[in-house]
């Protein structure tokens, strides 16, 4: 099964390279969808089926805290796997993150190798069936 | 603070992000100066962010020239070599640079401290004030920029 990843960052270098990195982790990717804050994030969740969601925690307009709230709120979305990538260290601040449930956390700056290590970690559990 | 201190952690914060994800190497030049800043190909990127906790405030100011900056984007997004980026990709990249030195340096200050967005500007001149702590760092090519702490 081919996996709709949406990638939520506000700097389009930082998508850029999370989405090559994706493409070349070797996992079965089907759209890789954009968006640079949380509130347009929940727009494209309506337009399209969305697997997982990596997304940053400091953006403008709708941070991420905000936008993982909204979507364990949601009816629909609630269960959507979700993995963080930010330069967020602060304790209350990822207390708050990892609260509200989240299945990975990575740190700025990574490397490719993280990211297809995180996603071929989350392939295989309940919420993402083996491809 | 300790300027010392701050001084060295602010050069392993931008080791780390330069040589993890954009593959470049940087060291300190001793006899650095903010001269070497004046534009000599094209404007300076200027990104800054600021690191807040309680009382305390620190403002991190990167400055990068446009052929550096240039050059590590383009190994960052893993792009043809001499391929011409525009000034808005070179922007978010300084500003993405200045996010994740700040998150390091957060790992050295203490978790307290928080992050502000960053910002960024394009700049024709640029004036680093005194008391500042500035450092210049090179690459292995030679091409140098320069961090301001204040």
């Amino acid at each position: 099964m081919a996996l709709n990843i949406l990638v939520v960052d506000d700097s389009h270098t930082m998508r850029k390279f999370i989405i090559k990195a994706i493409e070349a982790s070797g996992v079965d990717c089907g759209l890789i969808i954009e968006a640079p804050n949380g509130r347009e994030a929940l727009k494209k969740l309506e337009e399209h089926w969305i697997d997982i969601i990596l997304t940053d925690i400091n953006m403008p307009e709708m941070n991420g805290i905000e936008f993982i709230k909204k979507i364990r709120e949601s009816e629909v979305h609630k269960k959507l796997p979700i993995v963080v990538i930010t330069t967020e260290r602060s304790i209350s601040i990822m207390k708050e993150v990892e609260d509200l449930g989240i299945e990975g956390y990575m740190k700025k700056p990574f490397t490719p190798e993280e990211i297809r290590k995180t996603l071929t970690s989350l392939i295989g559990k309940e919420f993402l069936p083996d491809q | 603070m300790d300027r010392d201190e701050l001084r060295k952690w602010i050069i392993e914060a931008v080791d780390n992000v330069l040589s993890t994800s954009f593959f470049t190497i940087v060291e300190p030049i001793i006899d650095g100066s903010p001269q070497a800043i004046e534009p000599k190909s094209g404007p300076i990127f200027h990104a800054w962010v600021e690191l807040t906790e309680a009382e305390n405030a620190i403002k991190i100011d990167l400055f990068f020239t446009s052929p550096f900056l240039n050059k590590i984007t383009l190994d960052f997004l893993g792009i043809e070599e001499g391929t011409k980026l525009s000034n808005q990709d070179l922007t978010d990249m300084a500003e993405e640079i200045a996010n994740m030195v700040a998150g390091e340096m957060v790992g050295k200050l203490g978790e307290k401290w928080l992050i502000s967005l960053p910002t960024s500007k394009m700049e024709t001149e640029t004036t680093i004030a005194e008391g500042e702590v500035v450092i210049c760092l090179t690459d292995m090519e030679g091409d140098v920029f320069f961090i301001a702490l204040s």
